[in-house]
């Protein structure tokens, strides 16, 4: 199968600090990754690589066939903490069409608005289309900025901790929608909500600085203090017992 | 003596050419400064462009105008410190604020003789907006109106959550320095009519009131530009009736409207 990211000795350094290193790993089409790891480990700057927005100073990254660069329809990004003033006068609609950005000079088609309607049917939200952004809960909140990384029908979406915020029953919805998208594309989903993504993804990558790639799941996790550094425990039903692979490493 | 008579004198028919102008200005901008929180630099830039208007007084130029290559500069500079040298930005706007005022003091004292209408550009008087600076307003103004027009989209983009603007493929950083460079083209606007002092003032207010009622940045901007123009045209009239200085009354009556417009907000 064609990966659709591929990522090779890769380091990112920031202020000579090693941020990745030497990461490899490649994805493959309509995988449900899920990296988990510390605080600091690295996620969100390998996220940034594959967007484009970071340029590793050593290695390769190629996604979907292209050198990463921002613009990329083809790639849809739900980040982190979304900083912005509840009262910001924006509508979902309005927030939503953003990820249909094409170039300066050049304005929304229609077709532009019919993706952002199909978006947010998709996630439930389409009622609310013109309600103003701050009027939202946090879940409902997570499912427009999906709505937002879903509009240009992505082959690859990447999520930064898209459940931080929500309430269990919300998240459990929203994992739901997740494994409904897997059928379309490829997911990276960066989060600490281990025991929960566990029943839903395919494989887990675990990064702290370095990546250590798990493959499928087996079912549940396990040990994770290789990464962390420290002892770990889930808690998850039945029995704790090892779910994944030493990494070859130790 | 009527208003209608009033309306004839041509300081009146400026001030108020002076007041629509401003508050085009402080309408489209004001929003930016508002909702992307650039309140500080705002106001750094503005004190910035003393530095400009000592300067105009040194070498004998209109003051407004040697103002704009200031308040740009500073605008710039703003941006480019904090992005690419680590410098806080908060830093940043304190160095510019205090060094551009200082400048503009060394400036004044080194010109020869008295300094005419120094306290206006300080604290504005639109009863005294001369033809050559309405020009001027006139000019910057439609670059603001003709700029956001054109890059609307990527502004609100850049706004709303940057980090997803520019994966969206927006150029981020050289939008945001435009923007930067427009909100000193409307310090320079504002000067006039309220100073260098009370810029600031301004630039926030209107567009604070109306973020209670507005769910667009479009509406907000038509809505701060009413509250702007309907409050600059009261203080006009407050401060020619009553002798009472623009600049100040106009930003007194702000502070009062949105005191109301919150408690009212609050009420229901």
């Amino acid at each position: 199968m064609e990966p659709v990211v591929s990522i090779e000795d890769v380091w990112v350094y920031y202020d000579g600090t090693a941020a990745l290193k030497d990461v490899t790993v490649t994805i493959t089409e309509h995988e449900f990754v899920s990296v988990i790891g510390p605080n600091g480990g690295g996620k969100t700057t390998l996220l940034r690589v594959i967007l484009g927005l970071i340029t590793p100073q050593k290695g390769d990254v190629t996604v979907l066939g292209h050198t990463p660069h921002p613009g990329l329809a083809s790639i849809g990004y739900l980040p982190q903490h979304i900083s912005f003033d509840t009262s910001f006068p924006i509508t979902l609609f309005d927030a939503v069409l953003m990820g249909r950005y094409h170039r300066p000079l050049t304005g929304y088609t229609p077709q532009d608005k019919s993706q952002v309607k199909e978006s947010l049917e998709k996630v439930g939200m389409l009622d609310s289309a013109h309600r103003q952004i701050g009027t939202l809960s946090g879940g409902e909140l997570q499912r427009v900025f999906l709505a937002r990384a879903l509009v240009t029908s992505p082959q690859l979406l990447l999520l930064d901790e898209p459940t931080a915020n929500m309430d269990p029953e919300i998240r459990t919805s929203f994992y739901d929608l997740l494994h409904e998208l897997k059928k379309n594309m490829t997911i990276i989903m960066v989060t600490h909500d281990v025991s929960v993504a566990s029943a839903y993804v395919d494989s887990i990558a675990c990064l702290n600085k370095t990546l250590f790639y798990h493959g499928p799941t087996e079912g549940a996790l396990g040990k994770l203090e290789d990464v962390y550094g420290c002892p770990v425990e889930v808690l998850a039903h039945g029995i704790p017992h090892r779910v994944l692979r030493r990494h070859e490493h130790d | 003596m009527s208003m209608i008579e009033v309306l004839q004198y041509e300081f009146m028919q400026h001030a108020l050419l002076a007041a629509v102008l401003v508050s085009i200005t402080c309408g489209i901008m004001g929003t930016y400064v508002v909702v992307r929180k650039i309140v500080f630099i705002s106001g750094g830039i503005s004190h910035a462009a003393f530095g400009g208007i000592g300067l105009g007084y040194y070498i004998g130029v209109n003051p407004i105008l040697a103002a704009i290559p200031f308040s740009i500069g500073s605008a710039m500079s703003i941006g480019v410190l904090s992005k690419k040298l680590r410098l806080h930005e908060d830093s940043a706007i304190g160095v510019l604020w205090t060094v551009g005022m200082a400048l503009g003091v060394l400036f004044i004292h080194v010109s020869p003789g008295y300094a005419p209408d120094l306290f206006s550009y300080l604290f504005g008087n639109i009863l005294t907006v001369p033809t050559g600076d309405l020009i001027v307003m006139v000019i910057l103004d439609s670059i603001i109106i003709i700029t956001v027009g054109l890059f609307y989209r990527e502004f609100l983009a850049i706004s709303f959550d940057e980090e997803f603007a520019r994966v969206a493929g927006v150029p981020a950083d050289i939008l945001y320095l435009v923007l930067m460079c427009l909100v000193g083209l409307s310090v320079v606007v504002l000067i006039r009519v309220v100073g260098v002092i009370l810029v600031i003032a301004l630039l926030t207010i209107p567009a604070a009131i109306s973020q209670y009622f507005a769910s667009h940045l479009r509406s907000m901007m038509v809505l701060s530009t009413f509250i702007g123009g309907v409050t600059t045209v009261c203080g006009l009239l407050l401060s020619y009736l009553v002798d009472l200085p623009s600049g100040a009354t106009i930003v007194l009556l702000l502070g009062v409207l949105l005191v109301i417009t919150s408690a009212l907000k609050r009420m229901f």
